[in-house]
């Protein structure tokens, strides 16, 4: 199977996103931002995924500035749109060793509707909280949000079996 | 051709990626904690969503694997074909990993990342080179949610065994000097006159005697009408022991590759023995002890290939214990008694030279430093030259470079001893 091509378009994007978040941004985060692009495009194409957490990692503190300076809605679907390009980028990765067109394009076509799925609550959500984020406590916040978080962990649990 | 359906066995666990959106969620949590600003926590919106969303196209399907193996043994350097039949109840998107625990797999791929609807096929082939037991199985299928967040693991099949006999080897110019002899005919010569092909003497004519054996000669000469006698050939017992142990001054690969060539020595030799229609016994000293009676036939044979395919290097009892407790319980006095081993210890040669006077003994040593420079193997190899000496006065010994053709070697060490009592 050829992964050129979709490589080259995941790195693409990321290069995009990279140079949205970097505008504004202090010279270190948009370089670190703008640079996240070679690992994931290495891992993508080599099959190493740890270089794609590397890549995120990289990506996240221009996500934070993101969030601190600009819309929540924005940034958010920033980071959307960074988690959905590195998933596509470890399903590349992960057919490197073992190549199997039919298998890329379900997965894409499952990764991409959880994205959709996903944009179309997280535009709802972070549009009415930013409105309450003025009025927000973070400590209360937080406490709903890992409450949250915890209550999805057990119910995956339960459904994982 | 075999076919394994299989029981299996399934766990569920939260993968490596799994755990680093959770750290992701609860360092933007505490970002956000550090800031003492709640913006960050939008953030963790879209890494949830994504995760719960991606859960709920977690499969819920139950696998099944069927296993096709075109062969149950081969012999080394031989291929075997592998096909995998993975079922599925729903559309799954799997990873398969089959496992094989020796050989190269060429011609497709023991992995594979499939999209199982109803029934997927993966095909592959092993490529044997060594001798010893290939294990094929369990495989491993492995289902997750979209993001791999989640994976539930099948272990699936049975463990199918393939083994993998050595290859045989020329070994035709060793010749037998056991006196003990069967009553079919074979090819070890006997102490009886009869059929054969070796003169045996000339005695006077009986009725019934065929015309073609007088001795014209010895009737001109004594007047009256005298017979040529041969020497009645028939089989014998043998048994063949194979050291594989005490390969410690050797490293790994070389303990193997003369484990290798010891095998296929062995394997050569039963093939020849049990086709003239001997008997034929075995005793293997490795990582395993192992015996087998003297025995006819195929299933001899089988069983033989079988014992010698399992052969690893190793010690668990002393060579001498094997040599003086079984080969008087196998094998009956002054029947061929013929040992592989390559001598790196004074002890076995002592064992077999006390065997010398009861049996007719044949040594065949593989010599592990053949090609091998400097001055601690040159040393090594004047200490085995000294035992292969020592034992020479009481046996004979061929002196065999594995890889080297057998024949020369066995012409080097010279033709066996006339059975005793035998007039030739």
């Amino acid at each position: 199977m050829r992964r050129g091509l979709p490589t080259a378009l995941v790195a693409a994007s990321w290069i995009a996103l990279s140079a949205a978040l970097s505008v504004g941004a202090p010279p270190p985060v948009a370089l670190a931002s703008l640079l996240s692009t070679v690992p994931l495009a290495i891992g993508a194409l080599t099959g190493l995924r740890p270089l794609l957490a590397l890549a995120f990692a990289a990506q996240l503190p221009a996500l934070v500035l993101a969030s601190l300076r600009g819309s929540i809605a924005l940034a958010a679907l920033a980071m959307l749109a960074a988690l959905y390009l590195a998933e596509l980028a470890d399903l590349l990765a992960r057919a490197a060793r073992v190549p199997d067109l039919g298998y890329v394009r379900e997965a894409t076509k499952r990764i991409s509707a959880v994205a959709a799925l996903s944009l179309v609550v997280t535009a709802g959500a972070t549009a009415a909280s930013e409105q309450l984020a003025p009025l927000l406590d973070p400590r209360v916040a937080i406490a709903l949000l890992l409450t949250l978080a915890l209550l999805a962990l057990y119910w995956a649990r339960e459904r994982g079996g | 051709m075999s076919s394994q359906r299989s029981p299996y066995r399934r766990a569920t666990r939260l993968t490596a990626k799994g755990r680093l959106y959770l750290a992701l969620t609860l360092g933007l949590l505490l970002a956000a904690a550090a800031l003492e600003n709640p913006r960050p926590l939008a953030l963790t919106v879209p890494v949830a969503l994504m995760a719960g969303f991606s859960s709920l196209f977690h499969p819920r399907a139950e696998l099944r694997v069927e296993r096709e193996v075109d062969r149950a043994r081969v012999v080394a350097g031989e291929r075997v074909r592998v096909k995998l039949r993975v079922r599925s109840s729903a559309p799954a998107l799997a990873e398969v990993r089959d496992r094989v625990s020796r050989g190269s797999v060429e011609r497709g791929s023991r992995e594979a990342l499939a999209l199982v609807d109803g029934e997927r096929e993966l095909e592959y082939e092993v490529l044997l080179q060594r001798r010893g037991v290939c294990e094929l199985g369990p495989v491993r299928l492995i289902l997750g949610d979209p993001l791999r967040l989640w994976e539930e693991e099948w272990v699936c099949g049975k463990v199918v065994e393939v083994h993998v006999l050595p290859k045989l080897l020329a070994a035709r110019g060793l010749g037998l000097g056991a006196s003990y002899t069967g009553v079919w005919p074979g090819e070890v010569l006997s102490r009886r006159s009869g059929r054969g092909y070796e003169f045996y003497g000339v005695r006077e004519y009986a009725p019934g005697d065929e015309l073609r054996r007088v001795n014209w000669r010895a009737t001109a000469r004594l007047g009256r009408l005298m017979v040529n006698e041969r020497v009645e050939e028939r089989v014998t017992d043998a048994l063949i022991v194979v050291d594989a142990g005490l390969l410690g001054l050797l490293d790994a690969r070389e303990a193997e590759e003369l484990v290798d060539a010891e095998a296929s020595l062995a394997a050569s030799l039963a093939l020849q023995l049990l086709r003239a229609g001997n008997r034929v016994g075995l005793v293997v000293r490795g990582r395993e002890n192992l015996w087998l009676r003297p025995a006819f036939g195929k299933r001899q044979l089988e069983a033989i290939l079988y014992a010698l395919a399992r052969l690893e290097p190793g010690e668990p009892a002393p060579l001498d214990y094997a040599l003086n407790m079984l080969t008087p319980y196998l094998l009956k006095p002054n029947a061929e008694f013929i040992a592989i081993t390559p001598l790196l210890d004074a002890y076995v040669a002592d064992s077999i030279s006390q065997l010398a006077p009861k049996y007719s003994v044949l040594v065949i040593s593989p010599n592990p430093f053949a090609g091998r420079r400097g001055a601690a193997y040159r040393m090594l190899e004047v200490e085995r030259s000294s035992l292969m000496v020592k034992l020479g006065k009481v046996c004979r010994v061929v002196d065999w470079s594995p890889g080297s053709p057998l024949p020369r070697a066995a012409r080097r060490a010279g033709r066996p001893k006339p059975p005793r009592g035998a007039r030739a």
